[in-house]
């Protein structure tokens, strides 16, 4: 499907782009907002801006494209981060906090669950959190995930095994003390 | 850090188990939000996961300005600028099939860029004949030439052994031919090896020993009326009109010219009409050095204008 929209969108079809954004970019937007990207809506924009403008050099498979965007948002990302001067900066919801952005129900129920994902991940390193984000939300293989992140598939393994190891210890120490 | 596990020094011994119990085949289920099969206590951590994979399935954020203006305007590809034009994305066929049609158009513009250098050193009189013979000629069929005092007095003189006569209407119906060649949407472009091979086969046959112009050239008699029409037109002008404006058939190109411009005097450098097996050039580049521009001979007159 995707493969096809590449073919159609290096043909000159504008019809494939949209298709093409309609279908990645839910996973771009949300590789991002776990990851704590200040805008990630105008973010996710900037990164197919990019994708759609560099299509003419893209050769591959569907799935090599997929991996390709996220390789794109990944750098827009850091370069997002560095532009900020920090990391994401996820940490569990305190009653205060105005998460609700709107009226609407959907809206705070979103916002709820962006912030649980939030915490989730706060107690992470970087490089478990990127990796974490990469295989779960981008759907990503440890191999496209590897060459994303710069490292080695086995130590793409370690590090997934490490931050599911973190978060269930994370989780048995809120069960100890609620 | 302890140097040789890989485990931070703080991690505990429970920590520890927690991450050692998990091999791949838990990972990979944990990860696709699946509790994976005896392992109750894993069913949080399954759940959690889970609730991260739903972010990637929240509705597309609308697209910024400089989105919708890729979408309204999608960026040209090297391959999406062809398939514009009508194509698809196969390969072109103008490629695999021959690229010497690039060639012929090629060779045609050279032949025009060195007539319009000699024109453009004619007096006013004189391209106002060369106007008239050209449209007298193509009356006939025929593409009339004409050429320069010191050139027309040359092949003046040898015209009567050197000239090809190519009767004017085969002449016209080969033109057609390669002019239909030329456009044909399913096969664009001339092959030019076929034309200069067809051009040939044809002089031969009308050579054959009949060296000479034919009397009956219709090619001849259009150019000769052009030529009246032209002194007529230009009398007391004081504009020198050539006594005989060679003429040819547009199906003996430079296939079949270039060699007999060659046995021209020295003052007159040959047509030299490119190779037609030379590597494949982008359209839109400029002509190869190996097309000697053809600059008028020296001893072209370049007074001032007659007129």
């Amino acid at each position: 499907m995707i493969g096809e929209l590449v073919v159609a969108a290096r043909s000159g079809g504008g019809w494939a782009f949209e298709r093409l954004y309609a279908l990645l970019a839910p996973a771009v937007a949300g590789y991002l907002r776990t990851q704590g990207a200040d805008d990630p809506e105008d973010l996710t924009s900037e990164v197919f801006v990019r994708v759609f403008r560099g299509i003419g050099s893209f050769e591959g498979d569907g799935q090599a494209f997929r991996s390709w965007v996220f390789t794109i948002a990944h750098h827009r990302l850091v370069d997002d981060l560095r532009r900020r001067g920090r990391r994401v900066a996820a940490r569990p919801l305190e009653p205060g906090d105005d998460i609700v952005g709107g009226d609407a129900e959907q809206e705070a129920l979103d916002s709820l669950a962006v912030g649980r994902v939030a915490a989730l991940l706060g107690g992470l390193t970087p490089d478990q959190r990127d990796v974490l984000a990469l295989r779960v939300v981008a759907d990503l293989s440890i191999e496209e995930t590897a060459q994303i992140l710069g490292k080695r598939p086995t130590a793409v393994k370690a590090l997934q095994r490490r931050a599911l190891a973190a978060l269930r210890a994370d989780f048995s120490r809120k069960a100890v003390s609620p | 850090m302890k140097v040789g596990d890989g485990y931070p020094s703080e991690m505990s011994e429970a920590d520890r188990h927690r991450t050692t119990d998990l091999d791949d085949r838990t990972v990979e289920a944990l990860l696709a939000g699946r509790t994976p099969a005896g392992r109750e206590d894993l069913r949080e951590l399954a759940s959690a996961l889970t609730e991260l994979r739903v972010q990637a399935q929240e509705p597309a954020p609308h697209p910024n300005a400089a989105l919708l203006e890729v979408f309204a305007e999608p960026p040209v590809t090297a391959v999406g600028k062809w398939a514009a034009e009508g194509g698809s994305t196969a390969p072109s066929p103008w490629r695999s099939t021959s690229p010497r049609w690039r060639k012929v158009p090629r060779m045609l513009a050279a032949l025009f860029a060195s007539l319009v250098a000699k024109i453009s050193v004619l007096g006013m009189g004189a391209k106002a004949a060369l106007a008239l013979t050209a449209a007298g000629a193509a009356a006939g069929g025929a593409v009339a030439v004409d050429l320069p005092d010191a050139v027309a007095d040359a092949l003046g003189r040898d015209r009567g052994a050197e000239q090809q006569d190519v009767e004017a209407p085969d002449a016209a119906e080969f033109g057609r031919g390669v002019a239909d060649d030329a456009s044909d949407p399913n096969e664009p472009g001339v092959d030019g090896p076929t034309v200069a091979d067809e051009a040939r086969r044809r002089a031969e046959e009308r050579r054959g020993g009949d060296i000479g112009p034919s009397v009956d050239d219709p090619a001849d008699d259009a150019a000769s009326d052009g030529l009246d029409e032209a002194r007529d037109a230009t009398d007391g002008t004081g504009a020198r009109i050539p006594d005989e404006v060679p003429t040819d058939g547009a199906s003996q190109g430079a296939a079949e010219s270039a060699p007999d411009v060659e046995s021209l005097p020295g003052s007159v450098p040959p047509v030299d009409a490119p190779p037609v097996d030379d590597p494949p050039t982008d359209p839109a580049a400029p002509p190869p050095a190996d097309v000697p521009p053809v600059d008028p001979p020296a001893d072209v007159p370049s007074g001032p204008p007659a007129d």
